[in-house]
């Protein structure tokens, strides 16, 4: 594929270390377009190998606003389906510059691994030392070892690789929109990260035309999404008013996914003053609140709101699912709450829970539109000026294919 | 005309001392349709290589290490080079390395007697970079009023170039090919206006002297930078002027890597270099000296970046001409662990100048074999007609 998206797709198999590059065809483009539903069709076309899928949309990493999202697609072991979970930050736009704009994982490998995609290279690497390491401490060793701060990673925690229903996929520190239990996926497969680094480019067919769109989708988006920041920001009804308060209390600063107007997601800090704007020697001061549903869900279970923010770092580090886990909770205080969620994280329980997609980004035909075109489905939410017809409009003019509005469908 | 000036065989300076601007050439040459290009160090300079040349370039750099790099014997066959009919073009330092500028010349090249008007016992103030400003020579300091994009004439036409670091030459008219003209509102100052208007407008940009048959080019500006195409066109103008002199065939045996010792070869380079861009890329405000040269993190990484550009057009074909592939490899993984150490020394706050020198090295042995398979594959139209993606 010449324009929007990489040359290759990638095709790896755990059992036998071996990768192989594979021509994304533009035909192939033009019948399944890109993220959720691309995905999907590798998914098929893969499936004797139990493959997880990682795959862009065809806007991921472009100037369009929101062009963050990256899509996990495998069989979840929640529902037993097929599901698809974003993921978004900068990690979505870093798969598509590593060189692969989707990425199928096959099989299990031997012993613990993590993947490492550079600029076209996928490397095998041992991750014996780094099993049962929280995804913290993972992504501070690998970002180590390769010698680079910015290497996006998709990790899980002792509950992946305790193949719980309850494990999440994080990115980097904090959680993604895995509900699904992929991070149980993850550890079946004996694959601790999937880490991302790429310096690619991409190519648009008209340029000139295509930022010329996005400037005017961009100012469309802007007056439709607003001001409003953090959890201000976000539509749902289930957040107490004492949570609410607490963030306040603890607010550092907010925070969007790459290239996108949407500052919904912000960062606590409850181990230093919050009005510190410098780095200072406390390593780990706060956590980024990712998933604000997540971090209601916490308070919402008794949890004393002060406390949640800590509550939900103790999940990002185990790699577990907050809206799956936040009810199980007993105790109110951290040190219960977090002692509490380190035993789940040991167990072997299979949990059962409601996998659904997050209530800030319900699917509709524009979400599912977003799931296909790479654009982060909570600013499409706010936003109606992000819909089938503009991505299949921005895609035309970046591709010089022709695409309709009706490729936006699953 | 056009014809023998393509075909010219050039010869850039890539040894000791020089900086990272051969890859301006190497670039601009590309652009102009030059695919007689080879790239030399002291090692071939002393093995006699330069007279199958017809155009030795000794870029920008460091001319104290460059002269260091080729010694009084290394000097000398340059010298005979020019003086048997050979054509010297120096940039920069380049330049520098072939003007006697004050009464007790370091021993370069010294071929032309000539002043330079930014060389002076106590020169004016820096107001800002202070440690691009000014070199230590003899005596006195050779400082650096400007730096950046700036106009200059020649025969009444102007046009821009960039400069960084270059003299402003006091030569006679017959001599003069361009002269400092005037100041860009991108021309960043590190010394007053005044002084630097003083210091560089109305002197030689650009000279030309005969030493012997030969001729030698020296320039301030980079003509050569590929950002400025009115600065290429004047060079290229320059260089269909020359007269040919090479007296044999400029390269050694190459080795043909195909198939899977290709795939293998080339997917071996990529890694290491896109460990080390990756590496590269993170790095903030690392600056080293090496010499009398400030390298700065973000030359490490344009010069990467050129490299992968290189492979990435290198990979489309199914076989490869490739000189000493193994030293290659070997550099290249080399890059890699270097950068990886730099990483880790400069975090725990150590020096790291040692390993950057190293870097430098191995950065320039891969891209002179890397760009020397370009250049061989683009001359020998056989090849890309005939072999191209097989």
């Amino acid at each position: 594929m010449d324009n929007m998206y990489t040359e290759y797709y990638l095709v790896v198999d755990l059992a036998t270390g071996e990768a192989e590059e594979i021509e994304l065809e533009e035909e192939f483009v033009q019948e399944y377009v890109g993220g959720a539903k691309l995905n999907m069709a590798l998914y098929e076309e893969h499936k004797d190998g139990d493959p997880i899928v990682l795959g862009t949309g065809l806007l991921t990493g472009t100037l369009v606003p929101g062009s963050c999202l990256g899509v996990i697609t495998a069989k979840s072991p929640v529902t037993g389906k097929v599901a698809h979970a974003p993921f978004t930050w900068s990690a979505g736009a870093e798969l598509k510059l590593t060189g692969y704009s989707f990425v199928v994982i096959k099989n299990k490998a031997a012993n613990p691994t993590y993947l490492w995609l550079h600029d076209e290279i996928a490397d095998f690497v041992d991750a014996s030392e780094l099993w049962g390491k929280n995804t913290w401490d993972a992504v501070d060793v690998i970002r180590d070892e390769q010698g680079e701060d910015r290497i996006q990673l998709l990790s899980i925690g002792k509950a992946g690789e305790n193949k719980l229903s309850t494990a999440m996929i994080t990115n980097n520190y904090w959680g993604t929109g895995d509900r699904f239990g992929f991070g149980a996926l993850f550890g079946e497969k004996n694959l601790k990260s999937v880490a991302m680094r790429g310096m690619g480019e991409l190519e648009v067919d008209d340029p000139d035309a295509f930022i010329e769109k996005t400037k005017s989708v961009f100012d469309d988006v802007k007056s439709q999404v607003g001001d409003a920041k953090g959890l201000d920001a976000i539509d749902y009804a289930k957040i107490p008013a004492d949570l609410k308060d607490a963030a306040k209390k603890q607010l550092h600063r907010v925070e969007a996914d790459f290239n996108s107007p949407l500052a919904y997601k912000f960062f606590l800090k409850y181990r230093e003053d919050p009005s510190v704007m410098l780095s200072t020697d406390v390593e780990e001061p706060g956590v980024l609140v990712s998933d604000p549903i997540g971090y209601a869900a916490i308070a919402n279970a008794g949890v004393v709101p002060a406390d949640a923010g800590e509550v939900l770092e103790a999940m990002f580090k185990l790699g577990l699912n907050p809206v799956a886990v936040a009810s199980k909770l007993t105790a109110k205080d951290k040190a219960g709450a977090i002692a509490e969620l380190e035993k789940f994280a040991e167990s072997s329980e299979a949990d059962k829970f409601d996998a659904v997609f997050s209530p800030i980004a319900p699917m509709s035909d524009r979400t599912e539109a977003a799931y296909i075109a790479g654009i982060c489905p909570v600013l499409v939410a706010k936003a109606e000026a992000l819909n089938a017809d503009i991505f299949a409009e921005l895609a035309s003019i970046g591709t010089g294919l022709d695409f309709k509005a009706d490729a936006f469908k699953m | 005309m056009k014809s023998i000036s393509l075909s010219l065989k050039i010869g850039i300076f890539i040894g000791k001392g020089a900086s990272y601007s051969w890859i301006w050439f190497v670039k601009t040459f590309d652009l102009l349709d030059f695919n007689e290009i080879y790239f030399i160090d002291e090692s071939d300079v002393l093995n006699d290589a330069l007279t199958n040349f017809d155009c030795f370039i000794l870029p920008g750099g460091d001319p104290f290490q460059v002269a260091e790099g080729l010694g009084e014997i290394g000097l000398t066959k340059i010298r005979s080079f020019i003086e048997c009919g050979g054509t010297y073009i120096g940039v920069c330092a380049g330049a520098y390395l072939s003007i006697m500028f004050c009464n007790n010349p370091m021993p370069w090249l010294n071929l032309v007697d000539m002043p330079i008007n930014n060389y002076s016992l106590n020169p004016p103030e820096a107001i800002r970079m202070k440690y691009k400003y000014l070199v230590p020579y003899r005596d006195g300091f050779v400082y650096h009023p400007v730096r950046g994009p700036l106009e200059v004439s020649c025969n009444g036409q102007s046009f821009k170039a960039p400069l960084f670091g270059g003299p402003p030459m006091l030569a006679p008219k017959e001599n003069q090919l361009a002269e400092y003209k005037g100041f860009d509102d991108k021309t960043l100052y590190l010394t007053n206006e005044e002084e630097a208007k003083r210091t560089m407008l109305g002197y030689a940009a650009g000279v030309k002297v005969s030493v012997g048959k030969g001729n030698l080019f020296l320039f301030g500006p980079h003509f050569e930078h590929p950002n400025y195409p009115e600065a290429n066109k004047f060079l290229f103008s320059l260089l269909c002027t020359l007269t040919p002199y090479a007296r044999g065939p400029p390269r050694h045996e190459v080795s043909i890597l195909e198939g899977n010792e290709f795939k293998r070869w080339i997917k071996s380079i990529k890694r290491e270099l896109s460990s080390a861009r990756v590496i590269a890329n993170g790095m903030t405000n690392l600056r080293w000296k090496i010499g009398e040269k400030i390298w700065e993190d973000e030359k490490i990484i344009y010069f990467l970046n050129e490299i992968w550009k290189t492979v990435k057009i290198l990979q489309k074909y199914g076989a490869l001409p490739v000189e000493r592939p193994q030293e290659l490899e070997e550099n290249a993984r080399k890059i890699h662990s270097l950068l990886a150490e730099i990483h880790v020394l400069s975090k725990e706050g150590k020096s790291t100048n040692i390993q950057a020198s190293y870097l430098i090295e191995h950065t320039k042995k891969l891209s002179k074999g890397l760009f020397e398979s370009y250049f061989n594959i683009k001359r020998n139209e056989w090849w890309t007609n005939g072999r191209k993606d097989s």
